[in-house]
C-alpha cells in the first residue's frame, strides 16, 4: 500500500514538474512562432489561475459559499491604479505629506493589505450566515464594491478649483489635496487610466512576454503558499469546517476565527490578481463582467468545473473557461454559447469536475510518515 | 409629499414586477432548495417572445391592444416549456450531487440562453412595437399620476399572485408541492410523484416570469439581452427579504424592494438605489435571516 | 461516596417556543465514573449534552467544569477544557479519511498558524508529527488502524461509530460525553462498545453516556440520572433505578 502511495506520489511530482516546464516553455514558443495574441491570453490565463486560487480557499477548502470575490479583485486593481496615479498632499498643522503616485510593486504591496482588510471588515458581520445566505450577502457586497468605485466617493464639484489640484477636505488643521483628479477618485464609469507598467531595478514589463513571467511568478508564489496551508493545522481546521461546522466546533475548532482566515487570504490573493491586472491592461474600469458578478460567477466555476478543492482542478477550470472563448473565436458571436453549453454539459457528466479534491486527497500525502510510523 | 406619493406609486409598480420574478425563485428553492439562476433569463426570454409575437401580428394588419392576451399567454406556454426542459437538462440529472453542481449548470443554461437571445436577436437594444400600446388615459389624484399601464400592471400581477396562491393552497397538486418542500423523502414515501411536483414548479414560475417580462416591455417598452441578469438578482434579493420559499413573502419582498428602490433614488439619487437595496438585503440577513415572512428552522443537533 | 464532582449542573433550564426540553435540571457527575442519562425520546437528553457542550446557551442555571463555570462559553473552547463528544446522529467529516477525522481531535492542543505553516518551522513541523501520533494511537486504542486511509462515508456504520468515539478522545477529554453510541449497532458490537467504556475508564477519563439499550447501560454505568419531559426523575445505582416506580410509569411497558 506505501508502495502505491509512493508511486503516485511521484507520479504526481512528474504532472506538476511538467506542467512547470510547459508554462515556462509556452511563451518562448509561442514568442518564436510570432503569436502575441495567444501570449497575451496566456497572460489572462494565469491571472485567472490566481482568482480561481483564491476562490478554491473560500470555497473549496473552507466551504465558503462566496459569490463576492470580484469586489476584493476590483479593490486591488483600484489601488494599485489609484496609488499609481493620483496623489494625496496632506497638510496637517502645517506639516506635509504626500501619499501616492508609487510605482507598481509597492502599490501591489499596499492593495494587497488593503483587500486583506477590506476582505476583513466585509466578511465580520456576515460570517455568522451559512450556505445561501452568506452566498446573496457575499453577491450583494460584491455589488455594493461595484457601485461605490462607479459612484465615485469623491467627486468635488467641477470648477471650484482649476485642475490639476482639488481640495478634498479642508479644515483648519486638516488639508488634503487631491493631484491629478480627473474623474474624481476612482473615476466613475469611465475608470482610471494611464496605470504604469511594473518596473523594478530599471527593468519594466512592458511586453506580454515579460508580464506572462511576472504573473507566472505570482502564480507560483499563491500555489506554494496553497500547497503549504493545505496539508497543514489551518487547512485541515478549513476543511473541517468545510464538511460540518458543528462537528468542528466540536473538536476545538474556532469557526469564527477560521472563516474569517479563509475570507482575508482569499481577498488578499484576490487583490494581487487584480493589481496585476491593473498593471498589465494600464485601464480599469468597472465593468459588471470584469469587476462584478459577472467575475464572482467565473470564479466560482471555474473551482467547481476544476473540482473543488483541488490545485490542478483550478489550473484546468480556468483554462477552459479562458480558453473556450478564444477557440470558438471564429464564431465571434456564438463563442458564449458554447462555454454555456460546455458548463452544462460538465456539470452533467462530471458533477464533481475534472479533477476532483479527494482524487487526490490528502490520504496520499501522508504516506512519508506512515512509513516512518509503521 | 407629492414626490413621496408618486415614488411610492413607482415603487408599487417595480416592485410588482419584482415580485412576479421572485416567485419562480421562491418556489424553485421552496421546493429543490437550490437558486435557479437561469431563471432571470428565463424571465427575458419572455419579454423577447412578446416582443416577436406583437411583431408578427402587427405584421398580419392585426392591430388592437387586446392582442396582448394571447401573446402573453404564448409567450408564457413557450418558456415553461423552456422551464420544463431546464429542469430535465439541468437539474434532474443532478440532483443527487450536491449543492454546488446544481448551481453551476444553471449559470450555463442562463449563459445559453442569453446568447441564444443575443444571437437571435442582435447585441442591441429592441423596442416594443409602438402600434400596440395601451391606453394613454391616466388618472389624476391631487397631484399624482397613475396611468392606465401602472393600473393594469398592477391589476394583472395581484391577479396571477393571487391565483398562484389559490393553486398551492387548495389544489391537489398544490398539496403535493407543499408537501415535497417540507421534505422530498417523506413526500416520496407518502405516494406523492415528487417529479410531478417539481415539474409543476418549473411550469409555473417560468411563466409568470415570462409574464412579468411582457409586462417589464410594455412598461419599458425597451429590451436588452443582458436585463436578465439585473432582475434576476433584484428579484432573488426579493424573495429572500419577503422569506425564501415562501409564495406570499415573494410578493412582499417584491414590494418592499420596489418601494425601497424608488424612495432612494428619489430622496438620495438613483445612482445609489442598487447599492442601498443591497446594503439594506445584508442589513435584514443579518437581523432576520428567515426574511420578512419566513418561519425561523433551528437546525436540531 | 464524597468523589470530587468534574461536571456540576446546577438549575439548568432551556425551552425552545413553548417546549420546555430541560427544566430545572441538577446533576453532578464524579471524577472517573460512568455515568448514563435515559428517558423516553424527547426527554430532554440531547439538549443536556448540547448545553454542557456550549452549543446551546441555557435560559437559567449554571454548568461548571471541575471548579469553572463554562456557561456560555464557546463550543470550542470547551472542548478546550475538557469536554468532548459524539453526536447522536453520526456527524463525521465525509469527505475526510479517517486519520484526518481523528487528528481533528489534536487541533486544541496545537498552536500552529498560518505564518508558521507557510515557512514550515521546525516546531510546526514537530507538532504536526506530535498531531498524527495522537491520530494513530487513537486509531490504534479504537482498533481501527488499517481503516485510517478510508474515506469516513465508506466505512460501514458500526466502524463509524467506533471513528467518531476516536475522534473524540483524541481531543484528550477529562469528561467524554457519548450520545448513543451503540444506536444501530448489533449485538456483538456492542459489547465491543462496552468493553471500550472500560478500557476508555482505565485512562482516567470520566464517561457521561446516553444510550437507550439498556443493557449497554445497565452492563456498563456506575450511576444513572433519569430524565422525563425535561426535568430529572431518578437518580441512583442500575439497581436502584430498576425498582424505582416513577422510572417504569415513565418507561410505561417497556422493559428496563
Ligand atoms: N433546536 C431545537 N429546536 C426546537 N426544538 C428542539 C430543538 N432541539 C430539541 N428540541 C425539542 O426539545 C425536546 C427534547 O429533545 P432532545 O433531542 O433533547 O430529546 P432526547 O431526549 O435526546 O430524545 P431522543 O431519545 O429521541 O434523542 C424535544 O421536544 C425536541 O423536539
Ligand atoms: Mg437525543
Amino acid at each position: 500500500m506505501q508502495k502505491k502511495y509512493s508511486i503516485l506520489k511521484s507520479k504526481l511530482a512528474i504532472a506538476y514538474l511538467l506542467t512547470f516546464i510547459l508554462f515556462l516553455l509556452l511563451p518562448i514558443v509561442l514568442d518564436y512562432s510570432n503569436n502575441p495574441y495567444w501570449i497575451s491570453i496566456g497572460v489572462n490565463y494565469l491571472i485567472w489561475i490566481i482568482l480561481g486560487l483564491a476562490m478554491n480557499i473560500a470555497l473549496g477548502y473552507a466551504g465558503l459559499f462566496q459569490l463576492g470575490q470580484a469586489g476584493f479583485y476590483a479593490v486591488g486593481a483600484y489601488v494599485v491604479a489609484i496609488l499609481n496615479v493620483k496623489i494625496f498632499t496632506f497638510v496637517i498643522y502645517g506639516i506635509t505629506f504626500k501619499i501616492g503616485g508609487y510605482s507598481f510593486f509597492p502599490s501591489l504591496l499596499i492593495a494587497l493589505v488593503i483587500s486583506c482588510i477590506v476582505g476583513y471588515l466585509f466578511s465580520r458581520p456576515i460570517l455568522r450566515l451559512r450556505g445561501d445566505y452568506l452566498c446573496i450577502a457575499t453577491i450583494g457586497l460584491g455589488e455594493i464594491i461595484r457601485y461605490i468605485l462607479t459612484n465615485d466617493l469623491i467627486n468635488a464639484p467641477p470648477g471650484d478649483y482649476a485642475p490639476p489640484m482639488k481640495i478634498l477636505g479642508t479644515g483648519k488643521s486638516l488639508l488634503i489635496i487631491l493631484d491629478n483628479p480627473v474623474g474624481g477618485l476612482t473615476g466613475g464609469p469611465n475608470g482610471i487610466s494611464g496605470i504604469a507598467r511594473p518596473e523594478i531595478l530599471g527593468f519594466t514589463f512592458d511586453t506580454p512576454f515579460k508580464y506572462y513571467y511576472l504573473v507566472m511568478f505570482f502564480v507560483l508564489l499563491v500555489l506554494f503558499v496553497m500547497k503549504r496551508l493545505e496539508n497543514s493545522r489551518l487547512g485541515r481546521a478549513w476543511t473541517y469546517i468545510r464538511e460540518d461546522e458543528t462537528a468542528a466546533q466540536s473538536m476545538g475548532v474556532d469557526i469564527v476565527h477560521y472563516k474569517l482566515l479563509a475570507f482575508i487570504i482569499s481577498a488578499g490573493i484576490a487583490g494581487i490578481a487584480g493589481g496585476l491586472y491593473a498593471g498589465r491592461y494600464t485601464v480599469i474600469s468597472p465593468a459588471p463582467d470584469v469587476f462584478g458578478f459577472g467575475a464572482s460567477v467565473l470564479m466560482f466555476c471555474i473551482v467547481v468545473l476544476g473540482g473543488i478543492g483541488s490545485i490542478p482542478g483550478v489550473l484546468v477550470g480556468s483554462l477552459g473557461l479562458v480558453l473556450l472563448p478564444e477557440i470558438f473565436r471564429s464564431f465571434p458571436e456564438a463563442r458564449y454559447l458554447f462555454v454555456g453549453i460546455a458548463m452544462l454539459l460538465m456539470m452533467i457528466f462530471r458533477p464533481h469536475g475534472l479533477i476532483p479534491g479527494n482524487m487526490l486527497s490528502f490520504n496520499k500525502k501522508y504516506c512519508d510518515a506512515c512509513s516512518s510510523n509503521t | 409629499m407629492e414626490l413621496f406619493a408618486q415614488q411610492i406609486l413607482n415603487g408599487l409598480t417595480i416592485g410588482a414586477f419584482y415580485a412576479l420574478i421572485a416567485l419562480g425563485y421562491t418556489m424553485v428553492y421552496g421546493i429543490l432548495k437550490q437558486i435557479n439562476f437561469a431563471h432571470g433569463d428565463l424571465f427575458m426570454f419572455g419579454a423577447y417572445l412578446g416582443m416577436t409575437f406583437l411583431n408578427m401580428l402587427i405584421g398580419a394588419g392585426l392591430v388592437s391592444p387586446w392582442l396582448i392576451i394571447p401573446v402573453c399567454l404564448a409567450s408564457m406556454l413557450l418558456v415553461s416549456a423552456l422551464g420544463l426542459l431546464l429542469e430535465r437538462a439541468a437539474y434532474r440529472p443532478l440532483r443527487n450531487a450536491g449543492r454546488l453542481p446544481p448551481i453551476v449548470s444553471t449559470l450555463g443554461a442562463a449563459i445559453i440562453l442569453q446568447n441564444a437571445v443575443m444571437l437571435l436577436y442582435e447585441p442591441r437594444f429592441r423596442w416594443y412595437p409602438e402600434k400596440i400600446s395601451l391606453p394613454a388615459w391616466s388618472l389624476k389624484i391631487y397631484s399624482i399620476q397613475i396611468t392606465f399601464t401602472q393600473l393594469l400592471l398592477l391589476f394583472l400581477s395581484f391577479t396571477f399572485m393571487t391565483f398562484l396562491y389559490l393553486f398551492i393552497m387548495k389544489t391537489k397538486w398544490g398539496i403535493a408541492m407543499r408537501a415535497v418542500s417540507l421534505d422530498i423523502n417523506t413526500a416520496k414515501l407518502m405516494g406523492i410523484n415528487v417529479n410531478k411536483a417539481i415539474e409543476i414548479t418549473f411550469i409555473i414560475g417560468p411563466a409568470l416570469g415570462a409574464a412579468g417580462g411582457i409586462m417589464v416591455g410594455l412598461y419599458y417598452r425597451q429590451l436588452i439581452f443582458t436585463m436578465g441578469w439585473n432582475y434576476g438578482l433584484k428579484a432573488f434579493t426579493a424573495a429572500i427579504l419577503g422569506g425564501i420559499g415562501n409564495v406570499p413573502g415573494a410578493v412582499l419582498g417584491g414590494i418592499v424592494l420596489g418601494l425601497l428602490e424608488s424612495l432612494s433614488a428619489g430622496y438620495i439619487a438613483s445612482c445609489w438605489k442598487d447599492a442601498i437595496a443591497f446594503f439594506v438585503l445584508i442589513i435584514i440577513l443579518l437581523i432576520r435571516p428567515q426574511g420578512i415572512l419566513g418561519e425561523k428552522i433551528a437546525e436540531k443537533i | 461516596m464524597h468523589a470530587q464532582a468534574i461536571l456540576n449542573i446546577k438549575n439548568l433550564t432551556k425551552s425552545f417556543g413553548g417546549v420546555k426540553a430541560v427544566d430545572n435540571i441538577i446533576m453532578s457527575i464524579h471524577e472517573n465514573e460512568m455515568a448514563g442519562l435515559i428517558g423516553p425520546n424527547g426527554a430532554g437528553k440531547t439538549t443536556i449534552f448540547n448545553l454542557i457542550t456550549g452549543i446551546y446557551v441555557p435560559d437559567n442555571g449554571r454548568i461548571f467544569l471541575e471548579d469553572r463555570d463554562i456557561t456560555g462559553v464557546k463550543p470550542h473552547k470547551i472542548t478546550g477544557l475538557g469536554i468532548s463528544r459524539t453526536f447522536q446522529t453520526i456527524r463525521l467529516f465525509k469527505n475526510l479519511t479517517a486519520l484526518e477525522n481523528v487528528m481533528s481531535g489534536a487541533h486544541n492542543y496545537s498552536y500552529s498558524g498560518l505564518i508558521t505553516s507557510i515557512l514550515r518551522t521546525r516546531n510546526q513541523k514537530k507538532e504536526e508529527k506530535m498531531i498524527l501520533n495522537e491520530a494513530y494511537k487513537w486509531l490504534d486504542f479504537m482498533n481501527l488502524a488499517d481503516k485510517s486511509n478510508e474515506l469516513a462515508k465508506n466505512l460501514p456504520y458500526g466502524i463509524q461509530r467506533k471513528l467518531e468515539i476516536a475522534r473524540a478522545l483524541a481531543a484528550r477529554p477529562k469528561l467524554l460525553i457519548l450520545d448513543e453510541p451503540a444506536a444501530g449497532l448489533n449485538e456483538t458490537e456492542s459489547n465491543e462498545i462496552i468493553k471500550v467504556f472500560h478500557k476508555i475508564r482505565e485512562k482516567g477519563i470520566t464517561i457521561l453516556l446516553i444510550e437507550h439499550d439498556m443493557k449497554v447501560v445497565m452492563g456498563s454505568c456506575s450511576r444513572i440520572f433519569v430524565l422525563d419531559f425535561g426535568s430529572l426523575i431518578a437518580e441512583g445505582t442500575p439497581e436502584e433505578i430498576q425498582k424505582n416506580d416513577k422510572v417504569i410509569e415513565a418507561y410505561l411497558g417497556q422493559e428496563i
